[in-house]
């Protein structure tokens, strides 16, 4: 039950639950009382928090036989005063280190925008992921004959662009891997010359990041002039990978759907990717 | 009952617009090549509708089309229409490489 109670514990700011010997007629109090107060020390500050606390009884004497040196300052001992300086430099030292590796770390994050940006320039990776993407990619990739895929198009007019923008074909049958060629149609029925912009979407959403375009006439200002019909093509292929995708294994269909919105003159609209 | 299923309707719309952090939106990539210039002048109409008589006969299998769609695509390299590119690289190796052989052997 004495054997418990450990003076050091009392100079510890920790005030956890500790298990006592529950049949000590002081166990409520010896709980209690590293909690009741901190850093001092001595035999009187127990008495006097146990009396506070209403539970006063005179503690077992023989706990304070057990020698200690008496205490001193930090900093007073003449023989640990050296190695307590080296060691308060050493810490500045420490300190001033990891300071400065947390300013450099927060400086990086800042630095990190515009040096990607850089090397996106430089490399022409464009944002993606993935080197080599284009050229290479189409040169050698093999089409895969038994998946064959619907592809149907749409096309859609912003309300304010007086267009005729249809699709020359309701449908084409592709496999992964082969590019295909694909036609729409524009007539400017009006008087004036009117410039267009466009932008695409797949349906469904996750067969959208197979499905790459080579060349088409989305996202750059299209201009038609007054009575003008022209055929617009898209040229594009499904990614091989497609196939070997199994959330993709019950997609048949994949729609293409182009929206001609008209552009004012002079507007500079944002490019999706990286410029 | 009429207000509450109208702006269901309308949030739906926002929620496809806006950014919405829980769900992936569609991204739209641009071309890998860029944009045609447009045909004004329709130089490569011909090789057009050549391509989509051959889709129409053909049920619209683009498989089946492909020797139209390469010559389309070189008559838009020829008029500048298009920037220069070997055909390999656009997809068409293997009907290059498959017309020496036909006429070797015809």
């Amino acid at each position: 039950m004495g054997g418990l109670w450990r003076p050091e514990w009392r100079r510890a700011a920790f005030c956890g639950w500790r298990w006592s010997h529950p049949e000590s007629p002081n166990w409520v109090a010896e709980k209690v009382e590293p909690c009741l107060r901190v850093g001092r020390s001595g035999p009187g500050s127990t008495e006097s928090g146990l009396r506070w606390l209403g539970t006063w009884r005179r503690p077992n004497p023989a706990r304070y036989l057990v020698l200690q040196p008496p205490r001193r300052r930090k900093g007073t001992n003449p023989f640990t005063r050296a190695q307590e300086e080296d060691w308060r430099r050493r810490n500045k030292t420490v300190l001033t280190y990891v300071a400065a590796a947390a300013v450099g770390m927060l400086g990086a994050s800042y630095a990190a925008v515009p040096l990607y940006r850089l090397y996106c320039q430089t490399t022409g990776l464009g944002g993606s992921a993935v080197a080599g993407h284009a050229s290479d990619q189409i040169e050698n990739m093999v089409p895969v004959k038994d998946r064959i895929i619907k592809v149907t198009f749409n096309a859609d007019v912003h309300a304010s662009l007086q267009w005729n923008f249809r699709p020359q074909q309701t449908e084409i049958y592709v496999v992964p891997g082969e590019t295909a060629l694909a036609f729409y149609k524009a007539k400017n029925p009006t008087d004036k010359p009117v410039i267009g912009i466009s932008t695409y979407n797949v349906v469904p959403f996750e067969a959208g990041q197979y499905f790459n375009k080579i060349q088409c006439f989305c996202f750059e200002e299209q201009r038609l002039n007054p009575q003008e019909e022209v055929d617009m093509p898209v040229f594009f292929y499904i990614d091989p990978e497609f196939a070997e995708d199994p959330r993709m294994v019950n997609v048949d269909l994949i729609t293409l759907s182009y929206t001609f919105f008209e552009a004012k003159e002079g507007q500079k609209l944002p490019v999706p990717g990286y410029n | 009952m009429h207000r509450h299923l109208h702006s269901r309707g309308t949030g739906a719309a926002i929620m496809s617009t806006a950014m919405n952090f829980g769900s992936k939106s569609f991204q739209p990539r641009p071309p890998d090549k860029g944009s045609f210039p447009l045909d004004h002048f329709g130089e490569c109409k011909s090789f057009k509708e050549k391509f989509m008589k051959c889709l129409r006969d053909n049920r619209f299998e683009n498989a089946l089309c492909r020797n139209e769609s390469k010559d389309y695509l070189e008559c838009r390299m020829q008029r500048q229409l298009m920037a220069q590119e070997p055909l390999e690289k656009l997809g068409f190796g293997d009907l290059l490489h498959g017309k020496p052989e036909a006429e070797t052997n015809s």
